[in-house]
């Protein structure tokens, strides 16, 4: 089997595992007074930025730098949460971005790893790996019948959550996405629009995770995972085929059109965006054009408004985002087809 | 959004309902508290599902509910305000039980031994009947691991006594005994 049928890059664009961790001795960070939170911070980034080999960055995020934080949200890096919050807080970035650990968010440590396609098992163990890093140094909050403690009972346990982002424009096409979400909801998983929410997903991409924390061990939980996750995989794949089959020109024409539009439309509209690198991806996912799949999640990410701001270097309007967009989508895609 | 019933998860869409007398509810709920999902659905939401009358799950929940249902008291209801005294503080973190029930949060690791009644039906609510079995920090696997052995143990003797096993039993007592003056050690 090759390695791009294996990760199935095909739907999956993503995953991610969190383990979320605290500190016995300190208070949880919404209890926390500043100097607290400031001293916690220096302490539990002191174990990671030690370590050799991930080459670890610290950032703090309550020092005015909303647009890198924006940006790091829409990337899916940290929680908005993080970015938002009026607390002080800061983020571990690994120098490959695969590694991101949330100091000061909910928790005192959201250990966030990240892999691209269907790759939970390798998340799973690098985010273990750098919880025994941290957990060398400091005492952890555990209950032998409750696990790791958590601010909010909802991560009780391994206070672990795994997701997948999947890419689903023919179920979504189909409107089949609301059965889906309820059953993928019934096996324990909650799905949700990774930009926008429900049937108005963005780009036809969507999350799904696990509910339950406590009671399963942390394998599992990403095993039960990746199953419902291969299942609506599946699915997609068979609609897929079954749609460029019957509907031929239909589906031919929407990828190509898209692929006009991109390469040469002098304004982007976001949605717009979104909608035709789905249809891109969608083409790419199956074989009829030769574009690499990388690119495109790339792409996904990159037309977001804050991460496109961050790379003007100058804020921009929306007016001005929509030309920045079509413009770095048409740099991206020239000479290629 | 919060999940307007347990006010722990992240709302995943609106759901909404008819009750039998016409009138529309709607509330952000978590996949958790909305339980048969299947039958609410965002946009057309009510009558999706034949909800009036012969409903079930949480359209049959929310179709009794009166009109303008009162969240707090759900909420407090779930957490046990109404058996536990109200008022009460954590001594460590000064967290309020109100706090508590109202943002879902606990604000330290004394919290879950003081609030420990009250969250009890919560952490049920959220997770089942369940206990840990995952990982453990470094310093406590030794100790988690005699815990769970000693738990097994003592759950096959149980088995062995019913089913008059008593050779069995004896061997296990023993062994029960055994790790139990482990565990005494430093
Ligand atoms: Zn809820
Ligand atoms: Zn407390």
């Amino acid at each position: 089997m090759s390695t791009e049928a294996q990760y199935h890059h095909d739907i999956a664009l993503s995953t991610r595992v969190r383990l979320a961790r605290n500190v016995e001795n300190l208070f949880f960070p919404n209890r926390m007074s500043r100097e607290m939170a400031e001293e916690a911070i220096i302490s539990l980034s002191a174990p990671l930025l030690r370590a050799a080999g991930d080459g670890f960055t610290l950032m703090r995020l309550d020092q005015g730098n909303h647009l890198e934080a924006r940006a790091l949200v829409e990337r899916h890096l940290i929680s908005p949460e993080l970015a938002n919050s009026q607390r002080t807080r800061g983020v571990v970035l690994s120098v490959d971005e695969r590694l991101s650990i949330m100091l000061c968010e909910e928790d005192h440590l959201r250990i966030q790893s990240f892999g691209s396609g269907l790759c939970l098992e390798n998340c799973l163990r690098e985010a273990l790996r750098i919880d025994d890093l941290i957990g060398g140094a400091v005492a952890y909050a555990f209950d032998e019948h409750l696990g790791f403690l958590t601010a909010c009972p909802t991560n009780l346990g391994t206070g672990l959550r795994a997701s997948v982002m999947l890419h689903l424009p023919a179920l979504t096409e189909a409107g089949l996405m609301r059965d889906i979400v309820a059953a993928v909801g019934k096996m324990g998983l909650a799905a949700r629009g990774l930009y926008g929410e429900g049937s108005e997903a963005y780009g036809a991409l969507y999350q799904m995770s696990n509910q339950i924390t406590l009671g399963q061990n942390e394998e599992e939980i990403i095993g039960h995972v990746s199953n419902v996750a291969l299942r609506v995989v599946d699915r997609e794949r068979t609609l897929r085929a079954r749609i460029k089959k019957s509907q031929t020109y239909e589906y031919e024409d929407r990828v190509w059109r898209a692929m006009g539009i991109l390469k040469h439309a002098r304004r982007l509209p976001g949605e717009e965006g979104m909608r035709l690198l789905s249809d891109l991806r969608w083409g790419v996912s199956m074989g009829d054009l030769d574009l690499p799949l990388s690119l495109l999640d790339e792409l996904l990410e990159g037309i977001q408004p804050g991460v496109l701001t961050l790379g003007a270097m100058r804020p921009l309007r929306a007016a001005e985002r929509d030309i920045a967009r079509a413009n770095y989508v048409r740099e991206r895609l020239q000479g290629l087809h | 959004m919060l999940c307007q019933i347990c006010g722990l998860n992240e709302a995943n869409r609106l759901y909404q309902s008819t009750s039998a007398s016409g009138e529309t509810h709607s509330a952000y709920l978590c996949a958790a508290c909305a339980g048969g999902a299947g039958s609410a659905g965002s946009s057309s939401g009510a009558g999706a599902a034949g909800n009036i009358g012969g409903a079930s799950g949480f359209d049959a929940e929310f179709a009794k509910a009166p009109f303008d249902f009162d969240l707090p008291a759900m909420m407090s209801e779930m957490l046990g305000l109404r058996t536990h005294r109200p008022g009460g503080v954590c001594p460590a973190c000064g967290l309020r039980l109100e706090e508590l029930s109202k943002y879902g949060r606990t604000g330290c690791v004394a919290c879950y031994r003081h609030f420990a009644p009250a969250l009890a039906p919560y952490v049920r609510r959220i997770h089942g009947d369940a206990s840990h079995t995952g990982r453990a920090p470094a310093g406590a696997a030794p100790e988690l691991a005699r815990q769970r052995r000693l738990e097994e143990l003592r759950h096959e003797l149980q088995e062995c006594i019913k089913s008059q096993a008593f050779e069995r039993a004896a061997v296990l007592r023993d062994e029960i005994a055994k790790l139990q003056e482990g565990g005494a050690k430093p």
